[in-house]
């Protein structure tokens, strides 16, 4: 059996990895539209800003 | 004149968008709040007026309105949902709607439209856009539930939780959703490619709005009597 390593993606908030499971939201950036943005769930229910890395556009 | 004056407040040379003042839009009440404000629409607001009523800031709301036209265009209309519970935002999402083709739905919610697919109403959204999330929650949970991006018209009072782009502005007002739709669609259609920035919409903000009927006058008996005398 092969082993392997399986990156998670990180919130964009709370820089905390998201598992499979969790009720996260991902989208492009609104303004830009070029990087994609991971929210978990305790952040988005939280409404914790997010920040685009490209463009420096914040949200909610 | 005060500062508070919105109805005088604005330029009438300056335009917001073609045809569109800033005197014009700032008549329609966009920027009125109301007196309670939330820890998370701080931002977003200006300052109280002395009379209580918190005023939003109307450039951040052109501003979102920008990036939400943005975010519709990039998604594709034609994966949005466009949803009101409210009646006076009825015609602006069903224009906005037929503007730009993207799915709307009025009225009550039904629970599953998003979640349950053997209901027949099911609706497949990559982007759900509300008017107002106090009164659109259901939408908003089944949009949370499936990790769908929401973008809501927030007033003062309104709490951000599961919103993934706010629009301040007034969403009570009649005038006021009337014109963030207008807006919207302007700017959705503007950054897909369909209108040129300098070319005039096929609706204006007139036709965005919910007109109310007057309610009938109550028969005058006298008037009455004297018809049963002729």
């Amino acid at each position: 059996m092969s082993q392997g390593t399986v990156t998670l993606p990180l919130c964009n908030s709370c820089n905390r990895p998201i598992k499979p499971a969790e009720r996260a939201v991902h989208f492009s950036c609104p303004n830009c539209h070029e990087t994609v943005i991971w929210r978990s769930e305790k952040c988005r229910k939280f409404s914790r800003r997010y920040k685009c890395v490209n463009c420096g556009f914040e949200g909610p | 004149m005060s500062e508070f004056d919105d109805d005088d407040a604005g330029s009438a040379d300056k335009l917001v968008a073609p045809g569109l003042s800033e005197k014009a839009l700032l008549a329609t009440g966009i920027r009125i709040g109301t007196p309670v404000r939330t820890k998370t629409m701080e931002a977003f607001t200006a300052r109280p007026r002395p009379d209580g009523l918190h005023i939003i800031d109307y450039a951040r709301t052109i501003e979102r309105i920008d990036v939400a036209g943005k975010f519709i265009a990039a998604t594709g209309a034609k994966n949005t949902v466009v949803y009101t519970s409210r009646e006076h935002g009825a015609v602006a999402v069903q224009k906005f709607c037929e503007l730009t083709g993207a799915m709307s739905r009025i009225g009550r919610f039904m629970p599953g439209t998003f979640t349950n697919p053997l209901y027949p109403g099911h609706l497949d959204a990559e982007l759900v856009v509300v008017a107002d999330p106090m009164s659109d929650m259901q939408a908003m949970v089944e949009a949370a539930k499936l990790g769908v991006p929401v973008i809501a018209v927030c007033d003062t009072d309104n709490v951000t939780d599961d919103i993934d782009l706010v629009i301040p502005g007034n969403n009570r007002g009649r005038k006021a959703i009337a014109a963030i739709f207008w807006l919207l669609a302007r700017s959705t259609l503007v950054r897909s490619g369909s209108l040129a920035e300098d070319q005039a919409m096929k609706y204006g903000i007139e036709e965005f709005e919910t007109k109310v009927e007057e309610e009938p006058k109550p028969d005058d008996p006298e008037e009455r009597i004297s018809e049963r005398r002729e």
